[in-house]
């Protein structure tokens, strides 16, 4: 393909647009100075010092960072050793239906995982608050987590682990020197993939947060309902930004490889 | 994988050859301790080897693969065995340089497996299995991903390496030549079965099955019937008339079914005079093969023989010449 002929031209031009035109106009807004979101009025700065002294905001945005750190490493970990059990221990029973069940989480509505956990943390008596979040994203993740490192793992030439083995290494031995060290960017991206989805979760964290423990997305939300306001322009033009920079990294760290 | 006992000599050089899954490299894999067989058991040194792990033996193995660490380097690679022995740093760092110069990749060992050549990273995977000095080395067609020329130097420099530093090498390999010239002794597999045990010259001079004669070298099988035996000799006589006289290690009966093994390069064509008697024959082809020309004879009344020829040797038939055939004692064997 030497050339884009008009047609084409257009049709990913009206593509792109269609992705990303909606989060342009948000980034545009955020810069707007009036106060009427759809109206511009020239360029400013003011809504992101709005958000500077914004202290909700401040607490609801570490709430979430503090959410998404945890259940991403938390998912890591058991995602990693569930990938690691599912492709390399021997056969043992209900390993396909242990598969099946890790593409449920995926498939399932949100309302139904959230009304589930709630009535779980109401009906054990666990008083509802950050860490109870934490859990929730942690279970909606691993399932994630272990799918990309599982596909990895699959792709990895078994001989690596035997030569470790055959070279005097206790199967231990063998996993933190070659196993891991030939996951990591599996293990990376997954762990990236948990902090994002968390990071996004509204409907689940609705369910299982309690009083005190505002994350971002139903901050956002809550406002949104009484009006958008610019200031959440620039919240979602920060986010973004986030986002963006995240994915930057890990693009640019898989490019060393 | 079926009735099969080996005894390995110490410091021998002995390959395993047969045709792609013949068990070879199963059997490889069982001294590995890779995999468990159902029944039996490898013995090393009058210890045996059942449910010992393949960290806990004293030999290793070198992948076909390589299976190199791409996240180590190439002194890494070659480190790896020795982090769980219990020599010290220092004695490591000086073993992994010893290898390293045994291999002739001397200051390349901070590279990593990416950034070496298919034979560079060969002669990694070689050093990094011989770095413990095991008791044994196992090779799984390491010469495989190698190109012709780089194959036959290397073999050169693999037997070289293996006797001076004595340690028994155990090859997997479906090359013929290479296990021909590098080997002390040849097993040939078949079907999960050794077959034949002995140094290249007997496995190629006496093979015992007609799958031996075919698998190592060229032959020409020919069907027959036994006339009778004596002094160690059999007369077999063939349906196209004539007889041929070959060595054999079973007794036959006269009148037994067998076939008669001949190396191409073993027939001596001589022009046809007078009366047709023996083995006679007529030229169909004649092939310039390089090193040798390989005529194809047509038997009276049935097969076509292959018999080769120096280039440049005197008398060379040519196409359309009838030709007699002529066998030395002892250069056929008659097989069952």
């Amino acid at each position: 393909m030497r050339r884009l002929s008009a047609v084409n031209l257009a049709v990913l031009g009206f593509g792109l647009l269609f992705l990303y035109g909606p989060i342009l106009l948000v980034v545009l807004f955020s810069f707007n100075a009036s106060r009427l979101v759809t109206v511009w009025a020239g360029f400013s700065t003011r809504w992101y010092e709005a958000l500077l002294a914004n202290a909700p905001l401040g607490a609801a945005l570490l709430t979430s960072l503090k959410v998404a750190l945890g259940s991403a490493a938390l998912a890591t970990v058991l995602g990693t050793l569930a990938a690691l059990a599912l492709v390399r221990l021997r056969r043992f029973r209900g390993r396909r239906l242990f598969t099946g069940l890790l593409y449920i989480p995926l498939v399932l509505p949100e309302v139904v995982t959230g009304l589930s956990l709630l009535l779980l943390f109401v009906g054990l008596g666990i008083e509802r608050g950050a860490w109870t979040v934490t859990l929730a994203h942690a279970t909606l993740t691993l399932s994630v987590v272990t799918l990309v490192v599982q596909a990895r793992l699959l792709g990895l030439d078994r001989s690596a682990e035997e030569a470790a083995a055959d070279l005097g290494a206790s199967p231990l031995q063998a996993l933190r020197t070659v196993t891991l060290p030939l996951l990591a960017p599996a293990i990376g991206a997954g762990f990236l993939l948990a902090f994002t989805l968390s990071l996004d979760d509204l409907v689940v964290a609705s369910f299982t947060s309690g009083p005190g423990a505002t994350t971002l997305p139903m901050l956002v939300f809550g406002q949104v309902r009484r009006g958008v306001t610019p200031e959440i322009n620039a919240i979602s033009s920060l986010v973004i930004l986030t986002v963006g920079l995240v994915l930057l990294a890990s693009v640019l760290a898989r490019r060393r490889r | 994988m079926d009735g099969l006992s080996l005894d390995l000599a110490e410091g021998e050089f002995f390959c395993l050859l047969g045709p792609s899954g013949c068990g070879k490299s199963t059997l490889l894999r069982i001294l590995a301790g890779f995999e468990e067989p159902d029944d039996g058991e490898a013995v090393l040194d009058g210890a045996s080897l059942r449910q010992v792990p393949p960290h806990r033996r004293a030999l290793n193995m070198m992948f076909q693969s390589y299976a190199l660490f791409p996240h180590l380097t190439v002194a890494g690679n070659v480190g790896y065995g020795l982090r769980f022995g219990d020599l010290g740093r220092r004695d490591r760092a000086e073993r992994v340089r010893e290898m390293l110069r045994l291999v002739r990749l001397d200051g390349l060992g901070e590279r990593y497996p990416a950034q070496l050549s298919g034979g560079q990273r060969q002669r990694v995977a070689l050093a990094r299995a011989l770095a413990r000095r095991p008791r044994v080395l196992l090779l799984d067609e390491p010469l495989a991903a190698l190109d012709r020329t780089l194959r036959e130097e290397t073999r050169a420099e693999l037997k070289d390496l293996q006797g001076r530093l004595g340690t028994t090498f155990v090859m997997v390999t479906h090359d013929q030549d290479e296990a021909m010239t590098i080997a002390d002794r040849i097993g040939i597999m078949q079907a999960g079965r050794l077959v034949q045990v002995g140094p290249p010259r007997e496995v190629y001079e006496r093979p015992r099955t007609r799958f031996v004669a075919g698998f190592v070298g060229d032959t020409n099988l020919l069907e027959g019937v036994v006339v009778g035996q004596h002094g160690g000799l059999t007369r077999v006589a063939l349906p196209s008339g004539g007889e041929i006289a070959g060595a054999s290690e079973t007794a036959f009966s006269p009148g037994a079914p067998v076939a008669v093994a001949v190396r191409p390069e073993r027939i001596e064509l001589r022009p046809l005079a007078g009366e047709p008697s023996g083995l006679t024959g007529e030229v169909a082809e004649v092939v310039f093969a390089g090193p040798w020309l390989e005529c194809r004879v047509k038997l009276r009344g049935g097969p076509v023989l292959r018999v080769t020829r120096p280039n440049g040797a005197a008398l060379v038939p040519a196409p359309g010449d009838s030709v007699a055939l002529c066998v030395p004692a002892g250069a056929a064997v008659v097989l069952p």
